[in-house]
């Protein structure tokens, strides 16, 4: 027997099409993978960058 | 791969400290951002021909350094960055199935099927592309939590991807 879906993915799929929704998760988990590292490293080396600053 | 690609951005900004890691991270997912585009354009096969075979990562390859050549004028930097987008081949290949050439086999160890063992792969990817990465830091910045934010950040997404496969297994891209 096929479970139901949930109350969330009806809803989501009564305001999109299931297409978009895959794309978007697809290109959201892309985007999530490529921004969180990205800012990570620009934090860290701004931080540096500030607390060096700070040092002198 | 999810997030291994990551691990090979990592340790590719050691070699190119000049290029920002959110390039490097662009162009070792550029087969992946290719199907993004192509999900969009409702031209997106599961066989993954133009954007994961043989021919596509040449091209993507040959797109990526031009542009990084262009954008930095060094050679060495180009090279680079086209070896990242090419990594994206072998790494998928061991986690999935991927498509070789037109009319050729689609090749792979698919331990995407297995995803406790996709995690332990993933992980020894990300964690050694995380070591050299640290090592480009200047000293003073080795010490600081954050990088070790960061390896716990990537751990934490590549164990989420892996849960979401167990639940969902037949989750596909677009």
């Amino acid at each position: 027997m096929t479970p139901l879906p949930t109350a969330e993915i009806q809803l989501a799929s009564l305001l999109l099409p299931p297409s978009v929704i895959g794309d978007l998760r697809f290109i959201g988990a892309l985007a999530l993978v490529t921004l969180v590292p990205a800012w990570l490293d620009w934090r860290l080396r701004r931080g540096g960058k500030s607390s060096n600053t700070s040092s002198h | 791969m999810y997030v291994g690609h990551v691990g090979v951005a990592l340790g590719a900004k050691r070699s190119v400290p000049g290029v920002a890691l959110l390039w490097l991270i662009v162009a070792a997912y550029l087969p992946d951002w290719t199907d993004a585009a192509l999900c969009i354009s409702g031209k997106y096969r599961d066989t993954g021909m133009l954007s994961h075979s043989l021919p596509a990562g040449a091209l993507l390859m040959l797109l990526a350094a031009a542009v990084a050549l262009l954008a930095t004028g060094d050679r060495f930097a180009a090279a680079v960055v086209a070896a990242v987008v090419v990594s994206h081949l072998p790494l998928d290949y061991v986690s999935g199935l991927k498509p070789t050439w037109p009319g050729g086999p689609a090749i792979g160890l698919q331990i995407y099927t297995r995803p406790v063992v996709d995690f332990a792969t993933e992980a020894i990817v990300i964690a050694a592309g995380w070591v050299l990465y640290t090592r480009s830091l200047p000293a003073g910045l080795r010490r600081w939590n954050e990088s070790h934010v960061m390896l716990a950040a990537l751990l934490g997404m590549q164990l989420a991807a892996d849960v979401a496969r167990l639940l969902y297994p037949s989750i596909n891209k677009c």
